[in-house]
């Protein structure tokens, strides 16, 4: 499973959101961040992201434990694994 | 002014020879005098401390009086006048009046128990006069706090055992305090009703006196540990030109007194902390040194490298050399911080085996991990005040950067599983209940000491009340509250069926009930605008009352329990620890424990636990960069152990029951409890049983 940290309203979140069909991804788990998600923030300790994520956002966690932020990079990512 | 609570006796031969009302009964005033029975004073009491109507005590004292004569008792004691009263309150419906009629004390017995018998419920107090009066304060301050500060709801939280209200006994005062030698260095010691003012001070070793002086006075405002912040680097200024000779007695001065300090409040130790650093922190580095005299030096922090590094290498050289029988200093505690800038600084390689080597030898050293933009000061068992952006900006003032935190309260977690039964919706519901009912403690708190504060300099806490900068010492816009948690791993395992190393769900699982608290707390730190921040408790005693309480409640307790159930050498797991025995590779616990430290603020630890084997100080130092590269760990510590025989002076490795040198029986076995070294003897049952079960990593690298 690869899991998608994003968070309301932060910009590169949403572009990633617009430009991956996240709803036909069975394989891609998106945790909201949304100060209400214990299960997301619990995921993102599990990674060792929580400091990470105070900086960047989006994050990407891939299925071999990769950690990818940039949008256009976890942009590129999804699209390659997808394809 | 007489009280009625104050009937000392009953004279015998008098109360045989009156047959009418005039009782021959003798009150003792708080003046000490002795005054004869007067109904009145019942009458008095009632009418000055509840709400009850004038008549309504008439009636009662009368009732009382005629019970008198009619027991014929022979002798009557103040505490039973008020309990007859009490109980006639109780006869009429009349409990809140009861509540606020209650005295406040100690039975005979427990004061013979106590005058007789040492405390365990802190080893870090010894037992003796001072402490005994110490703890004899405390009991009623407790009462007090539970029946006058806190309601009845959240006294009964505690009483019950589902959260835990440390320090009862120091209700009067906040909890914790981390602050700045500059302040000191900068206004001298001026301290609200002290006798004499000293000026800031021109010598090192005046500036130490002054340290010391102050950190008495703090601690009897503050019911917990002192901290200061970069010790070797406020001090540098100081000793610009000094031979080393009289560094190294400085050094040694520092650590001595702090470490024989238990002439203070009740023959405690001030638990002290100091925040050492190998680099000049970020923060400090442009800021104006502060030198002799409280001036201003005309040069930054940065240009006193060389003093500060020789000073923090002098240190570690006293702590390695160890006490007069080469044991371990217990206080003050040296906190390294390992920042990124550690790893930039010349020198740090040697450094930090140097400190490495103390850890192995003698335990001292605990290694605080500053990643990327971080910056704290730490104390206590792990608490930290992580620095933000305004704190950053106080830096430049550095007299400024004091912290504290007002309170600590537990939750009890192995409890609420049993509550929820396995359900998860119930248990998440109950976690936030549970915090919810450690915020409104914490709101009544911070109301009582708000009023204390409020008395100003007149009040008991006219320290904290000094403005010599400009606002008061205690900056209530930078206090936290804590929230701790005790046996999150025997939730864990009650819930799911497994320990949080046993498998990664169950590690999983254990982070999604701190991510609850995290989350569950900012929320409410929102709503009061207070700074709500998870902590993990050291729970020296919280672990074992928690154990011992559910033992008696939920049978499900067998279950999941640690320790020796027919010893009662029980306990619950502290904080978000793995379990002390369970047989994980040292680098996998710091790892796998690290994963929980970014959601716990305020500051979170590992244990090494190394038993009696000595590793390398180069197998520590690797241990220690991996750890700051390789994790999310917060803070760790190596701990040996060690005993010290009283009647030849040697220490040994490892705890043993006779001296290895001379086998003799008279030993001291010394190692770490829960953030700090003490003698084992003075340790209460549960931490007994954990020392047993505790795993001894031998191959650290
Ligand atoms: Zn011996």
């Amino acid at each position: 499973m690869t899991y998608l940290f994003t968070k309301p309203g932060c910009g590169k979140c949403d572009w990633v959101k617009s430009h991956v069909e996240l709803e036909k991804r069975p394989d891609v788990q998106v945790l909201n961040l949304d100060g209400e998600n214990p299960e997301a923030l619990a995921m993102l300790a599990y990674f060792e992201c929580v400091t990470l994520a105070e900086k960047k956002l989006p994050i990407l966690v891939s299925d071999a434990g990769e950690v990818l932020t940039g949008a256009i990079e976890v942009r590129s990512f999804l699209d390659k694994v997808g394809g | 002014m007489a009280s009625v609570t104050e009937i000392s006796k009953y004279r015998e031969k008098e109360v045989l020879a009156s047959e009418t009302t005039d009782m021959a009964l003798f009150v003792r005033t708080s003046s000490e005098a002795m005054d004869g029975w007067d109904r009145g004073r019942i009458v008095d009491a009632l009418l000055r401390e509840t709400f009850v109507d004038e008549g309504t005590a008439e009636d009662i004292s009368l009732e009382v009086e005629n019970d008198i004569k009619r027991s014929g008792i022979k002798v009557i004691t103040a505490p039973l006048v008020r309990e007859m009263v009490n109980a006639k309150l109780l006869e009429r419906g009349l409990e809140g009046d009861r509540r606020l009629h209650t005295r406040l004390g100690v039975p005979l017995y427990d004061v013979d128990q106590l005058i007789t018998r040492p405390n365990k419920e802190n080893a870090n107090v010894p037992h003796g006069p001072e402490a005994t009066n110490l703890t004899l304060a405390e009991n009623i301050k407790k009462e007090y706090a539970l029946l006058n500060v806190f309601d009845q709801h959240v006294a009964d939280g505690h009483m019950r055992g589902d959260l835990h209200l440390h320090d009862l006994g120091f209700i009067d005062r906040p909890y914790c305090s981390g602050q700045s030698l500059e302040y000191i260095k900068k206004f001298g010691l001026n301290l609200p009703n002290s006798l004499a003012m000293a000026k800031p001070a021109k010598h090192p070793e005046v500036l130490l006196a002054h340290m010391v002086k102050f950190a008495a006075a703090l601690q009897s405002h503050f019911a917990g540990a002192i901290g200061w912040d970069a010790v070797n680097l406020f001090f540098a200024p100081y000793l610009r030109g000094l031979p080393q000779r009289e560094v190294r007695q400085l050094a040694q001065m520092l650590i001595f007194e702090f470490s024989q300090q238990a002439v203070a409040r009740g023959g405690q130790a001030i638990f002290t902390d100091i925040n050492l650093y190998w680099e000049i922190p970020k923060h400090f580095e442009e800021v104006p040194a502060i030198g002799p005299g409280g001036e201003f030096t005309g040069s930054t922090y940065s240009d006193y490298l060389p003093e500060a590094q020789n000073f923090v290498w002098t240190l570690f050289d006293i702590y390695r050399e160890g006490d007069g029988v080469g044991r371990p200093f217990f206080f003050p505690k040296p906190l390294v911080h390992i920042t990124e800038k550690f790893f930039q600084t010349p020198g740090h390689e040697k450094f930090l085996h140097h400190i490495c080597d103390v850890a192995s030898e003698k335990g001292n050293s605990y290694f605080v991990f500053d990643r990327g933009e971080t910056a704290k000061i730490s104390e206590c068992c792990r608490l930290a005040f992580k620095l933000d952006k305004s704190d950053l900006a106080d830096a430049t003032r550095p007299w400024k950067m004091r912290y504290s935190a007002m309170q600590n309260v537990t939750v009890n977690l192995p409890r609420i599983a049993y509550e929820a039964g396995g359900d998860d919706t119930k248990l998440f519901s109950i976690i936030t209940d549970r915090i919810n009912l450690a915020a409104e403690a914490h709101l009544q708190k911070k109301q009582f000491i708000e009023r204390l504060l409020a008395l100003g300099e007149s009040g008991p806490l006219a320290l904290l009340t000094m403005d010599k900068d400009g606002e008061p010492y205690l900056r209530m816009h930078r206090v936290t509250y804590l929230v701790g948690m005790v046996g999150l791993n025997e939730l864990v395992q009650y819930h799911t069926g497994q320990q949080m190393h046993e498998s990664s769900e169950a590690l999983k699982f254990g982070l999604r009930v701190i991510a609850h608290m995290n989350l569950v707390a900012a929320r409410l730190g929102k709503k009061h605008n207070m700074r709500f921040v998870l902590e993990q408790t050291p729970a020296e005693s919280t672990a074992y009352r928690f154990a011992k309480m559910d033992m008696k409640l939920f049978p499900q307790t067998q279950r999941v329990v640690k320790g020796a159930i027919n010893l009662e050498e029980i306990y619950y797991t502290n904080s978000t620890l793995f379990n002390v025995g369970s047989q994980v590779d040292a680098i996998e616990r710091v790892k796998k424990e690290g994963l929980f430290h970014p959601l716990i603020e305020a500051g979170s630890l590992t244990h090494i636990w190394l038993g009696e084997s000595r590793p390398s100080a180069e197998s520590l130092a690797n241990f220690v960069v991996k750890t700051f590269q390789l994790t999310q760990n917060d803070q760790i510590a190596f701990s040996p152990e060690l005993t010290t025989c009283v009647v030849c002076g040697r220490t040994a490795r490892g705890l043993h029951d006779a001296c290895l040198f001379c086998g003799s029986d008279r030993v001291e076995q010394i190692t770490r409890i829960t953030g700090y070294f003490t003698k084992v003897a003075s340790w209460n049952k549960g931490k007994i049983g954990e020392l047993k079960d505790r795993f001894r990593n031998r191959a650290i690298g």
